[in-house]
């Protein structure tokens, strides 16, 4: 459900070996998951659910804290349930839409701490994120999880050369890969998370 | 953006954001099962509200099924009533249990499921038998053998109904408190429960601590399907 069913150097990347990991089957069957979900099908909320749980709930977890997370993933489901009409994969991926969701229940649980607090104690709210913070951290969420649905070989280049401070010569002399791999390697990565984070549908994902 | 390559703006503001990312950031927490718990009553408490709804959901529910974030907010009071219902079933097991005229009409098999957040990896290992046995008007559940972890001085096992209607969860009925894990006897069906009004009953056993709430807790241990 976190494959791009609409990239355009899909061939290209399917004859580099670079996306061999999901096969035609496998896309048919993420595709049916979401039309699953748009249909309100038994048990594709509770695919959803699997398959986004931990990022939205990690998401909330980190703009809200651990308590309110449990809540807050709870209402993102639900509206995602009950909008599920408004959801259009042909438009963006389930996560990037789920994930502009929560973003706005969380900027919604900021401002009413704040109406609350204001009253009370203004810096109890200081360590809320502000909405561009909330924005940030939901692409952030994204990249995390679009990293996970890479093929093995670039997710461990990219892996190499953000985490641990690799150049691309050292990446090519650790893996045994020819340079250009390297960097054909990290180019398309970050080109299928950008993928990933797109969204077409922003405006209807306040629900 | 990337000192080696060449990026397009779009490329370079994914550069960015995996550069302000430390390896920390990649690991993410599993949710409590109580998140999941909290999503499949709410839905089914939504459903149940819509109108025109099936039969099943339409009549009065024992129970209702409600968000963890309401029920929090329930009245103490409800607690009470809990508490005196507990009381008011163990009589009725005291009633029933040596009834000979009973007949036995479903059975269930209650195991731990893996790697389904419904579950708490305390229930691993665990394994229960019931039968449903029925003697006019009542109804009981009769657990055969058990193999159930202590509960600990932190909470209660608790033995409930699921009603299962159009593949979501319909009601949730507490059966009482296990309060003795390798022998935990029989228990009553409360009058209002029927059966037939769900396309399925589930007999669950869940870990329920001591947080005075009486919903389902959302940890069970083990499931099972009541089967003719």
């Amino acid at each position: 459900m976190t494959i791009t069913l609409t990239n355009p150097d899909r061939e290209q990347a399917l004859d580099d070996g670079y996306a061999v990991s999901v096969t035609p089957a496998e896309i048919r069957h993420l595709g049916d998951a979401e039309a699953a979900f748009v249909r309100g099908d038994d048990d594709a909320l509770r695919q959803a659910y699997d398959e986004h749980g931990r990022l939205i709930y990690n998401f909330c977890a980190r703009a809200l804290g651990p308590e309110r997370a449990n809540d807050v993933t709870q209402e993102v489901f639900l509206s995602a349930w009950k909008a599920r009409d408004r959801f259009d994969p042909s438009k963006g991926n389930m996560a990037a839409w789920l994930t502009g969701i929560a973003k706005n229940r969380i900027i919604d649980a900021v401002r009413a701490e704040k109406r609350h607090s204001d009253r009370r104690a203004p810096e109890s709210t200081d360590d809320m994120p502000t909405e561009s913070e909330a924005e940030s951290l939901g692409d952030k969420m994204l990249v995390i999880d679009a990293l996970q649905t890479l093929p093995e070989r670039p997710r461990k280049i990219l892996t190499l050369h953000y985490f641990e401070d690799l150049t691309h010569p050292q990446i090519a002399e650790r893996t045994n890969l020819p340079l250009g791999t390297v960097k054909s390697d990290i180019r398309r990565g970050l080109d299928r998370i950008r993928q990933h984070l797109e969204s077409t549908m922003a405006e209807v994902t306040h629900v | 953006m990337s000192d080696e390559l060449q990026l397009t703006d779009d490329e370079a503001r994914i550069d960015a954001i995996l550069r302000s990312m430390s390896d920390e950031d990649l690991e993410l927490d599993t949710p409590p099962a109580s998140v999941w718990a909290g999503i499949q009553a709410a839905v089914a408490a939504e459903e149940a509200e819509a109108p025109a709804e099936e039969p099943a959901a339409a009549e009065e529910p024992l129970a209702p099924v409600v968000s963890l974030a309401s029920r929090r907010r329930m009245p103490m009071l409800l607690g009470a009533v809990a508490a005196a219902l507990v009381v008011i079933a163990g009589l009725a097991v005291v009633l029933v249990s040596d009834d000979p005229s009973a007949v036995e009409v479903a059975s269930a098999d209650l195991v731990y499921v893996e790697d389904d957040p419904a579950f708490v990896p305390l229930g691993a290992g665990s394994s229960v038998d019931v039968t449903l046995l029925e003697d006019g008007e009542t109804e009981t559940i009769r657990v055969d053998t058990a193999v159930l972890p202590e509960a600990g001085d932190d909470g209660d096992l608790e033995i409930w109904l699921i009603g299962i209607a159009d593949g979501e969860i319909q009601i949730v009925q507490t059966l009482g408190l296990v309060e003795n894990p390798d022998d935990p006897g029989t228990f009553a069906v409360p009058a209002g429960f029927e059966r037939s009004a769900y396309d399925a009953v589930a007999v669950d056993i869940s870990i329920e601590p001591h947080d005075g709430d009486e919903a389902h807790s959302g940890m069970s241990l083990v499931r099972g399907l009541l089967t003719a």
